[in-house]
């Protein structure tokens, strides 16, 4: 039995190469918006319309970058993670283990976007509840966002050198 | 209270449980890569399974429900709601990181 890609890692292919690099701009972007929306929270005075705008482009980029992320997956599960082409549960399992987590982090705070988006717009007319719980959820979404960004970078740093 | 973010709330505490409990039962269907190049891979298979894929698409199908549940709740709903949000995702966080550290990480 053989496998003719037996010895590659995630950059295999150009089109993986491309899907990689497409994923870390849009992460970029998501995490450029993700960050200015929960700046503007830790201010005393937010501007409820910037508020929202950042909202609003977080709601764009992050399910995008998420979506590229899922593109990707097959390959990094089969070229980078799985034996017997993929070498990553071998080598560093603690890594796989760091990447499942951000796996599961980013859905959580996929799903817990439409809550910030709704919270933003809706900011000047939040009771007292509304707006503490808000500000948590902004930490704590921009917290898994943070986490999912220095652990995929890690992977695919460990992957490439 | 906001219905809308009563929603959203309600949506989320659907999802946690849901999303865990098919990682719990293994729900992962199975999906035909997207990417060429993993066609000539005979083990694992021609096809691979993609749990996240999957769970995600079940938790958000109750999520959807949830949502559309918690707008039609009673606006005083709204402070139950915001407490229990942290209840679920504490729990869910514990069960969904502890998994994976166990799994992965110590052993």
């Amino acid at each position: 039995m053989s496998y003719p890609m037996a010895s590659v890692g995630i950059f295999s292919t150009p089109l993986v190469w491309v899907l990689l690099l497409v994923h870390l701009l849009i992460a970029v972007f998501a995490l450029g918006a993700v960050t200015h929306h929960w700046w503007l929270l830790c201010r005393r005075r937010v501007p409820r319309p910037v508020l929202a705008r950042y909202a609003k482009w977080m709601a764009i980029s992050y399910p995008l970058a998420l979506v590229a992320g899922v593109l990707i997956y097959p390959s990094y599960n089969v070229l980078v993670r799985k034996p017997p082409i993929g070498v990553l549960e071998a080598t560093s399992r603690w890594a796989v283990g760091l990447f499942e987590i951000k796996e599961h982090l980013g859905t959580l705070a996929l799903v817990m976007l439409p809550w910030l988006v709704l919270s933003a717009r809706a900011y000047d007319r939040l009771s007292r509840l509304e707006r503490i719980n808000y500000i948590i959820a902004t930490w704590v979404f921009t917290i898994f966002v943070y986490y999912a960004f220095i652990s995929g970078g890690l992977v695919t740093a460990i992957e490439s050198f | 209270m906001n219905k809308s973010i009563n929603g959203a709330i309600l949506g989320l505490i659907l999802f946690l449980p849901t999303y865990c409990l098919c990682f719990w039962f293994g729900i992962m269907p199975k999906f035909y890569p997207l990417l060429g190049e993993v066609h000539i891979v005979e083990p694992p298979g021609a096809h691979i399974a993609v749990k996240f894929v999957g769970s995600a698409l079940v938790g958000i199908v109750a999520g959807i429900v949830g949502f559309l549940a918690g707008r039609s709740l009673p606006e005083n709903s709204g402070k139950v709601l915001h407490v229990l949000v942290w209840v679920t995702m504490i729990a869910a966080g514990t069960y969904l990181i502890g998994r994976e550290t166990v799994t992965y990480i110590l052993h």
